[in-house]
């Protein structure tokens, strides 16, 4: 009897074989597989909502011009989820770089969503508050930490999966993990604890 | 804020602390309000961080992504091969055959019927708009010619990618 992840292996064999033999349909199902993760994926790693949608098809762009390159030795969504990482980093590497040069008045320069208005009387206000301020944190946190954080929450992926996608050891990915949780508390709730015994 | 505190809350709310090291951060909960409140901030932002809004892709998504790919548009005339050429043509070369053969006679024909009228208005502009008249049926056939080269070879373009 074969394991989950043996059968996994075995369908991500089947759709690769089909999409290198030209099948339209098989590269279109594993977009819709995997076009949710990827493009929210995307948008944390990046910071750039607006875009994302964008970016997450350059994703699958790349991944259609890779797949004769796809050696089947680590799992299709490993291999998907890599590639979307390095577009985003490398996206709000240039974001950054560009925004050195960017007047922060100019109206056209996104900064993240809104999820609240001014006045609101959203009973759940605080909360919502937090969510965009987290969002807004996020792509400036440092790469390795958030690529951490991102892929833990985001699907709830294991820490096994996270260090396959990242190419590092599970207890690397741990601490990748708890300094971007603390980089994060550090950021949203400064020291408001230090004065406590 | 030390790493090593940051990390024993970590490891108690990931459940990775051994049975003894979860008596005793429990116990020290207790005593240290620093502690506790540091629990606090932690437990708040692991379940902010679990609970931000997902986006949906759009419904056009993998129609988009298809489109950049599979179906990557071509240039119109990228690929064609001497049949595609003639594919196109074949129907120009037909309305401007058409064109050169009956122009005559149709201008025979259309010199009785407007003679006059060509005549006068050869005197008011000043210009003799009938004079060449193989090219004036040329003038208002060509565009035709052209619209049959686009249209067959669109057509073919859309079978090719069917």
């Amino acid at each position: 009897m074969s394991t989950p992840a043996a059968e996994e292996r075995d369908q991500d064999h089947a759709l690769i074989s089909r999409i290198k033999a030209g099948d339209e349909r098989a590269f279109a199902e594993l977009v819709n597989q995997y076009k949710g993760m990827v493009l929210n994926l995307v948008a944390r790693m990046s910071g750039k909502v607006e875009s994302a949608e964008d970016l997450a098809q350059e994703v699958f762009v790349r991944v259609w011009k890779g797949i004769d390159s796809f050696r089947g030795d680590c799992r299709l969504s490993t291999w998907v989820y890599r590639i979307a990482l390095n577009l985003a980093i490398a996206e709000s590497k240039s974001a950054r770089s560009r925004s050195q040069f960017l007047d922060i008045d100019d109206p056209t320069v996104e900064r993240g969503p809104h999820f609240v208005n001014e006045g609101d009387d959203n009973p759940y206000r605080e909360e919502v508050v937090l969510k965009e301020q987290m969002f807004r944190l996020l792509p400036s946190m440092p790469e390795k930490h958030r690529t951490a954080v991102v892929l833990f929450y985001l699907k709830q992926l294991s820490y096994n999966e996270i260090s396959d996608i990242m190419g590092v050891p599970v207890g690397t990915v741990k601490s990748y993990l708890f300094r971007g949780k603390a980089w994060l508390r550090e950021q949203m709730f400064g020291d408001e604890i230090e004065d406590l015994e | 804020m030390d790493d090593r505190m940051i990390d024993r809350v970590c490891l108690y709310l990931a459940g990775e602390l051994s049975a003894e090291e979860k008596r005793a951060f429990e116990s020290e909960l207790a005593t240290n309000a620093r502690l506790k409140a540091l629990l606090g901030q932690m437990e708040r932002l692991d379940a902010t961080l679990a609970d931000l809004p997902e986006l949906k892709p759009s419904s056009a998504f993998t129609y988009r992504v298809l489109e950049k790919t599979v179906r990557e548009p071509v240039g119109l005339l990228d690929g064609w091969t001497w049949l595609d050429w003639m594919k196109g043509l074949a129907p120009a070369l037909a309305i401007g055959l058409i064109a050169v053969l009956w122009g005559k006679d149709l201008w025979a024909k259309t010199q009785g019927a407007f003679g006059e009228g060509a005549g006068a208005m050869d005197s008011v502009l000043g210009v003799k708009l009938f004079a060449d008249q193989p090219f004036m049926l040329l003038g208002l056939l060509l565009p035709a010619a052209i619209l049959a080269v686009a249209y067959f070879s669109l057509t073919n373009r859309c079978c090719m990618e069917r």
